[in-house]
């Protein structure tokens, strides 16, 4: 945009805007006075209406109550009422006939007509009447302006009317009008009358005047003097004086109108709009119709009945307010069309429009015309600027004016004489590089001065020049002339200093010879000679150094710029010159250099020669070497030959070995008899060791049975049975512990033990000593002392476990063959080891059974073992126990005064070494338990250093993690191992902590089944611990037991403790606790079970099997159901509720299989089973199995280790059940195709068979590619799902020949497990319609099949 | 610099390139040998050296996984580490006896002398009539040399002597033929073995087992190749299942899915079941 344009729009457009803006406010502000104007005045012309009614109003009823009291009124009612009554039955017809249709006879015929009537008196009396009154009616009448007035009796007879209607002489009270509005305004007055106060009835149309409208005052008419009611003057308004009202058009203009609604939206006055009559004609239902008579009252804008915008004004009245009767809301409405009431604001609003564009035009014009003046020299600069850029000379106008134009103008000179400056730089710098470039190209340094010469004589328009060239001497030498006619001068060198020419040389500076004196001629042409105008000598100097001197005879003065140009030369030339000079001292030292390069070049040849020489001495070296070489090998081959000779000699040695070996027979065969003897002893305690196995399981049922029997828990047996079934146990028991130590012993000397050495406190084990000796000491009243000196007998470093074993046996001995006095146990070191005194005043040891004792089932003598019991193992295995620790037992005893065992312990273990004692790593999964128990165990307090059965010991098996989790809170060290492997023993995991604050922890992570808890803590006490859990919602679910040596308050249990356990501690306490927090724990799981164990059925038809089972469990918390056949587990399950079942195949019945699939097809959610069955299962058995077992279990023949994955399989079956109740498996639905599985692997056709059964479709099963093939043939799928890698067929060959023969278009989607992408593309190229990738998304597959099926 | 010198440096590389872009990781193998093989893959690959080699193994899946499978070929024999076998034939094989069905899935068949040292034992403890034996490699390769079962006889004395150190009951020559230098095993007599492709790098579990032996293949894996490769063996193996690794490797600390049976050995139990038994594939 130009400036001009820009000018104009930036002021004149604000202009224009404001004074729009201006003239919008304006008309917005005078439209809201106006509109609010014409509302008020439409309001107070409503107003005025609305007044004006009211008093004409009043003024009616003040007249109607003036007339109802005048005596006139009350002669004629006295005298109309007789005259009625006179006429008797007959009156309404014989008095209305009086009178014609129209209601009323002219004056002239009315006295006659009433004289003429056909004789009756009645009407003739009443003439008589009519004639006298009827005069003083009309008079009123005219003058009230009424309709009609009517006179009614005390009977409700009309008995007068001016008007004479309709409804004259009828009854109104029963006659035809009873319903009419002048009926209910007379029966007021008539029946309820009040003096001096009409009664009212609204506008209606009114049949008696001929459906006109009608509405009606009535007042009572008393008799004067008496008071006494006569009847009721009635009067029938009439509406024309309501119009005349209401079309009073002052202050409406021209389609303002004021008017009157009724009831009913009907209008009451006339509109003015309406051509004929509108009163009663026209109900308006307009929103203002509508609030006024809601009896609002207001003005608003709203549209009128005539569909027109208009404001309105409407005030509601209530005629006749202080009347009785009708009090009918009427409403007032004043209204006037916006259009008139806003015509003046829209004159108004064309105005200011028209007022705007003038004002608008006016600006724009002016505008114009000022920036046209102000911008003309502005354009004139800017054409000027342009051309000047352009290059054109011309001279800027305005340099005289003195305004901003001025300036500018001024301005512009001093850019123009820079931009000459510039130009005339740059034409130097050009000259200058021009020059410099054909100098700098050429390398000889003699034309040089002839190229310079020539571009000056062409660029400076000079005739003649001549350059002088500094020679290694110093001197300037003429190198190039150019257009010197002759030697105008015979010397053409010139040293520093001499002439001018040397002068300029040495000064560095411009000499200007101007003018020249006359008479030189110089310069020549051929025709004539003449002298230069000037002369100038400049020199070209680089680094303070003139190399040459330039002379130049020009025909005119040079200019500023010519010189300029010289002098710019100067530098830049001498630099060209220098390098020149230096290039040509440079190529000389080139030339020297090259001819000694070609020296060199010679003298290479001579060496290459000799290199050839040595190469050829080197290649014969390398022939020797492969000789070398060659001599090797055969150097090699000799060596095998002298191996093979060792090899025959070794032959040699071994027949000579025989010979010998022939010759040490007879002392092998001696050594081996004595081997075979210690074997066959080693042999002896093997064969021990299994019979004891053997022994003990038929003895272990033995004792549970006796057990069982000696508690006669169903009450049938006498106390005889009692006792003997006692008897049984305790002989049992004793023959156990008998075959216990058998056992024992049998392992040691088999040398199955392993020794542990640790460091342990001796002071701990001689407490646990001290509990387990003094009770029985005491029992026996006897005493038991031990004596560890002074202070703490320190750490021993040995198996904590064996030497306690051998303690106990010593000390168990003592005591039971000490009937009086005392044993004592003392300790004292001894060198660098411990030793330890059992000390007894017992029956002794005669000297030469001291041997025997300790021999295997010896004692003192055969009486003895029926007086004091046990086995007389005790010492057989403290023997070897104390031999395989490394220590020294000594035997020191006087029959009849007591006996002496020394025990030496040494500090650190003189082991045996790890290989003297068999390693007896116990595997993982190690058998059952069949540990030796000690001599004499209390049953109550377990030694914490029992060996414990390897199988239990918690966290080492990994069935046992799927156990349930018992935290232990207890800060006593002595009593927590205790109650840990109590627990431990019992198959739950335990976990031990010290501190309540370790104890809220792992509460919070591992959440364990519950909570064994000390009340003395350290820091947080117990009660604050179960006071935590409790009030945590996480927590407050798990059972609490509390173990403490204080009474129960009781205030545990109201915290919420399960139970209290008061120290000391007994292994029965504990277990009850256990089982008790278990069934507490696991009760909503298994709200019907009666226990808190878990019920198993075991289905297994074999005796010993059962047992086998049976013990397998006997330390958990199990209680398992038997069941001999199918049918009875089949009933036992139905009967009662298990958490698993463990079954046999093998049933007398059915076959397991059957029976596995009888309770799937009946018990839909059947509990976990767990097959335990020595069949060996092919493949399609196999996958029976798997569709409704958990696990399958194969009783193994090797050594029963198979059995202990039954004890994990059914606690992880137990576990899962606790853990999540079975999943409803959902209803099949209808068949949703049928599939084709084809995997050898019976996992996959398990799980996959199931979860595509369960979404309803009809699954086969193919374990190899020949198999599906066959079935495929025989049978129809919609679909087949392969597996890739399979032996035999594999998937590809299988899906290759499925295509080849009779697939078609059967969808195959194969399975694999690989991912490359290769391995897709064989699937496809194979004929695979997809492909899915293990292990198998469930939802992918199903997707596929939708896709494909 | 001597040639040997940069010899190591471009190795150094190439170990490098194989361990940050395909996650194997060849750090604990003996680096003498593992040059050899190299440089026997420059020759075999008709490049100048191994630095030649780095950008084609960097850029070239195929040629990597050709140098993986030439370097990674186990020298093996029969009941290599004999304390391992014995192991495995006094405890693991009664355990896996209450299998009704024993798949054992042996990973890198090497030339097949630990292949068919498991099936012997097989044989021996009486289990192979319900035992199905499946070796798999990444190397075609390996698996028909494997099949092929033909050894030169050089080492059979040290064969002999670890499977009677390994407990071996009967006359360990009766499984083999002898001809000339060379010993081929008599696979007539043992189970059939199946020998398949795979790649425990790309390839998931195709089989439920109760026995993968995996001995000497996790040291060339990095972190997350190990541990795809026990998630991998975690979803075959059946729950009570057993693991076998070779004695330098050894699963992740504190996984609860496994426990350890014997430590030293590198034996692990599969303590539960597969993920998500409906996807048990």
């Amino acid at each position: 945009m130009k400036l001009g344009s820009k000018l104009v729009v930036q002021t004149v457009l604000p202009a224009v805007i404001a004074v729009s803006v201006l003239l919008a406010i304006v008309s917005q502000v005078a439209s809201t006075a106006l509109q609010s104007a014409a509302e008020h005045a439409l309001a107070a012309v409503a107003d005025a209406r609305r007044e004006e009614l009211r008093s004409y109003l009043a003024r009616m009823e003040d007249d109607i109550r003036t007339m109802g009291d005048a005596p006139a009124v009350i002669q004629a009612l006295g005298d109309f009422s007789a005259a009625f009554v006179a006429c008797g039955g007959s009156a309404d017809t014989d008095l209305q006939q009086l009178f014609d249709g129209s209601g009323a006879l002219s004056t002239a015929d009315r006295g006659q007509g009433l004289r003429r009537a056909p004789g009756s008196a009645c009407r003739n009396r009443y003439g008589q009447v009519h004639a006298d009154h009827d005069a003083f009616f009309r008079k009123r009448h005219t003058s009230y302006g009424w309709y009609d007035m009517l006179l009614v009796d005390l009977e409700g007879n009309v008995v007068y009317s001016v008007r004479n209607e309709n409804d004259f002489a009828t009854n109104l009270l029963t006659g035809p009008w009873k319903e009419t509005g002048l009926a209910r305004a007379a029966a007021i007055a008539l029946r309820h009358p009040v003096n001096g106060v009409p009664a009212f009835a609204d506008a209606a149309r009114y049949a008696p005047s001929g459906n006109r409208p009608g509405m009606f005052l009535a007042i009572p008419v008393l008799e004067s003097g008496s008071g006494r009611q006569l009847g009721a003057l009635a009067v029938q308004i009439a509406f024309e004086p309501l119009d005349r009202q209401m079309h009073f058009k002052d202050g409406l203009g021209k389609t303002g109108e004021a008017f009157l609604v009724g009831t009913g939206g009907w209008l009451l006055t006339n509109t003015f709009f309406d051509p004929d009559f509108s009163t009663f004609n026209r109900q308006l239902t307009t929103v203002a119709v509508k609030r006024v008579l809601d009896g609002a009252e207001g003005s608003d804008r709203l549209v009128d009945y005539r569909n027109q915008e208009s404001f309105i004004a409407y005030r509601p009245l209530t005629p006749f307010a202080g009347s009785l009767g009708d009090q009918p809301t009427w409403g007032v409405i004043a209204k006037i069309s916006r259009a008139e009431a806003l015509a003046s604001l829209y004159s108004l609003q064309w105005l200011m429009l028209g007022s705007g564009v003038l004002i608008s035009c006016a600006a724009i014009v002016f505008g114009f015309v000022a920036s046209r003046r102000l911008f003309s020299p502005v354009r004139a600069m800017q054409s000027t600027l342009v051309r000047l850029a352009g290059g054109e000379k011309v001279p800027i106008p305005g340099l005289a004016r003195d305004d901003e134009i001025g300036d500018m103008a001024k301005a512009a000179d001093t850019f123009r004489e820079m931009s000459d400056g510039v130009a005339r730089d740059r034409w130097i710098r050009e000259q200058v590089a021009t020059l410099t470039t054909a100098v700098s190209q050429e390398p000889r340094l003699a034309r040089i001065p002839d190229i310079i010469l020539t571009f000056l004589r062409r660029q400076l328009d000079i005739p003649v020049g001549s350059f002088f060239l500094r020679d290694p001497g110093g001197n300037y030498q003429q190198a190039s002339t150019q257009g010197l006619a002759r030697s105008a001068h015979d010397r053409d060198s010139f040293g520093p200093g001499e002439s001018l020419i040397g002068q300029c040389a040495r000064d560095g500076q411009t000499v200007t010879l101007s003018p020249v004196p006359a008479g030189l001629g110089l310069i020549a042409t051929g025709l004539v000679e003449f002298s230069p105008e000037q002369l100038v000598l400049y020199p070209i100097a680089h680094q303070q150094e003139t190399l040459a001197v330039v002379e130049l005879a020009a025909t005119r003065t040079l200019t500023s710029d010519e010189r300029a140009l010289l002098a710019a030369l100067a530098v830049p030339l001498g630099l060209h010159l220098a390098n020149a000079v230096a290039a040509e001292r440079n190529l000389a030292l080139l030339g020297e250099s090259r001819e000694q390069a070609e020296v060199l070049s010679r003298q290479k040849t001579e060496l290459d020669l000799r290199n050839t020489e040595m190469k050829a001495l080197t290649d014969e070296m390398r022939g020797q070497a492969e000789e070398l070489k060659a001599q090797n090998e055969e150097f090699r081959t000799n060596q095998e030959e002298l191996r093979s000779q060792q090899e025959e000699l070794a032959h040699k040695n071994r027949a000579l070995e025989a010979q010998g070996r022939q010759l040490e027979f007879g002392r092998e065969e001696a050594e081996a008899r004595a081997r075979e003897l210690a074997q066959s002893n080693q042999y002896k305690s093997q064969f021990l060791a299994n019979m004891s196995h053997e022994l003990r399981t038929p003895l272990n049922s033995i004792l549970i049975l006796a057990r069982h029997l000696s508690e006669n828990t169903e009450g049938r047996l006498d106390a005889d049975d009692v006792e003997s079934a006692t008897v049984i146990h305790e002989s049992g028991s004793q023959l156990l512990s008998l075959i216990n130590d058998i056992l024992d012993l049998s392992r040691i000397e088999a040398g199955k033990l392993e020794m542990l050495a640790e460091d342990f406190s001796v002071s701990d084990m001689l407490l646990y000593l001290r509990r387990l000796f003094e009770p029985l000491a005491h029992k026996k009243s006897i005493e038991f002392t031990i004596e560890s000196g002074a202070g703490d007998p320190g750490t021993l470093c040995s198996d904590r476990r064996y030497l306690t074993q051998v303690l106990t046996n010593l000390l168990s001995n003592a005591v039971k063959f000490t009937d009086e006095g005392a044993v004592r146990l003392a300790v004292r070191e001894e060198g660098d080891g411990m030793v330890f005194d059992v000390i007894d005043s017992g029956i002794g040891i005669p000297a030469d059974q001291i041997e025997h004792i300790f021999g295997a089932f010896q004692q003192v003598d055969g009486g003895t073992a029926r007086k004091y019991g046990g086995s007389g193992l005790g010492l057989a295995i403290s023997r070897q126990l104390v031999a395989l620790l490394g220590c020294r037992l000594e035997v020191d005893s006087t029959p009849g005064t007591g006996s002496r065992f020394s025990l030496y312990v040494p500090k650190v273990p003189r082991t045996r070494d790890a290989a003297a004692a068999p390693p007896d790593a116990p595997p993982p999964d190690a058998p059952l338990p069949d540990a030796p128990l000690p001599d004499a165990p209390p049953p109550d307090a377990p030694p914490p250093d029992a060996p414990l059965p390897p199988a239990i010991t918690g966290a080492r098996t990994p069935g046992d993690r799927l156990g349930m989790l018992i935290l232990v809170v207890e800060d006593d060290g002595r009593l927590l191992p205790i109650v840990t492997r109590l627990i431990e023993a019992l198959g739950y995991l335990v976990r031990a902590v010290e501190s309540g604050e370790k104890a809220l922890e792992l509460i919070a992570t591992e959440r364990p089944a519950g909570v064994l808890l000390d009340l003395g803590l350290p820091g947080i006490s117990g009660m604050e611990v179960l006071r935590r859990m409790k009030s945590d919602p996480a927590t407050a679910s798990i059972p609490v037991y509390i173990m403490s040596g204080a009474a129960d308050t009781g205030e545990a249990e109201t915290l919420g403790a399960l139970g209290y356990i008061r120290k000391p501690i007994t292994r029965d306490a504990v277990l009850a606790a256990i089982r008790r927090m278990i069934g507490h724990s696991s009760a909503p799981a298994a709200t019907d079970s009666p226990t808190a164990a878990a019920q198993v059925l075991l289905v297994e038809d074999d005796e010993a099997g059962s047992l086998a089972v049976r013990r397998l469990f006997q330390n958990l918390p199990i209680e398992l159901a038997r069941a001999r056949d199918g049918a009875e587990g089949l009933a036992a399950l139905a009967s009662s509720r298990f958490d698993a079942i463990i079954l046999d195949l093998t049933l007398p019945d059915m076959s397991g299989f059957e029976w596995l699939e009888r309770v799937a097809a009946e018990m839909p959610r059947h509990p976990p089973v767990v097959v335990y069955s020595a069949r060996d299962l092919d493949n399609a058995e196999l996958l029976r199995l798997r569709a409704h077992a958990d696990a399958v279990i194969s009783k193994g023949r090797l050594n029963g280790q198979t059995s202990v994955r039954l004890r994990e399989e059914l606690l992880f079956a137990l576990a899962q059940k606790r853990r999540q109740a079975s999943p409803a498996t959902p209803a099949p639905a209808a068949v949703a195709g049928s599939l084709l599985i084809v995997d050898d692997d019976v996992r996959n056709q398990a799980a996959l068979s199931k979860v595509l059964r369960a979404r309803g479709f009809d699954v086969g099963v193919a374990a190899s590619g020949a198999q599906a093939l066959e079935m495929l043939a025989a049978g129809r799928y919609d679909a087949v799902l392969t597996d890739i890698m399979m032996p035999e067929m594999d998937g590809f060959e299988f899906i290759r020949r499925l295509r080849g023969s009779v697939a078609g278009a059967l969808p195959i989607i194969a399975v694999t497990a690989k991912a490359m992408p290769g391995d897709i593309e064989l699937c496809l190229a194979a004929g695979a319609t997809d492909y899915l990738a293990k292990p198998v998304d469930i939802d992918r597959l199903l997707a596929l099949l939708e896709k494909w099926l | 610099m001597s040639a040997r010198d940069l010899e190591d440096i471009e190795a150094e590389l190439l170990l490098l390139a194989l361990r940050e872009r395909y996650g194997y990781d060849f750090a604990g193998y003996a680096r003498a040998s593992l040059i050899r093989r190299l440089r026997q893959m420059v020759e075999f690959f008709a490049v100048a050296d191994l630095a030649d080699l780095l950008p084609i193994v960097l850029r070239n899946e195929r040629v990597a996984q050709a140098v993986i499978n030439f370097v990674s070929v186990p020298v093996s024999e029969f009941f290599r580490d004999p304390p391992v076998w014995g192991y495995v034939r006094e405890h693991l094989i009664p355990a896996l006896e209450s299998f009704p069905r024993i798949n054992v899935w042996q990973i890198g068949c090497g030339h097949g002398q630990e292949t068919y040292s498991v099936a012997i034992l097989l044989r021996e403890c009486g289990l192979a009539h319900k035992a199905r034996m499946i070796t798999t490699d990444i190397n075609a390769d390996l698996l028909a040399t494997a099949k092929r079962g033909r050894w030169p006889a050089e080492q059979f004395g040290q064969w002999r002597a670890n499977y009677l150190a390994a407990g071996g009951t009967t006359d360990f020559d009766d499984y083999f033929e002898h001809t000339g230098d060379e010993v081929s095993i008599r696979a007539d007599r043992l189970q059939p073995i199946e020998f398949v492709e795979h790649n425990l790098v790309t390839d998931d579990a195709f089989l439920e087992t109760q026995f993968i032996v995996c001995r000497n293949v996790l040291i060339y894996f990095g972190d997350a190749l190990q541990a795809r490769a026990l998630g991998v063996f975690g979803r075959s193996l059946e729950r009570g299942g057993y693991l076998l690794l070779g004695t330098a490797e050894s699963i992740l600390d504190g996984d609860p899915a496994w426990s350890t049976v014997q430590p030293e050995l590198r034996v692990f139990r599969r303590t539960t079941a597969p993920a998500v038994t409906c996807t048990g594939w």
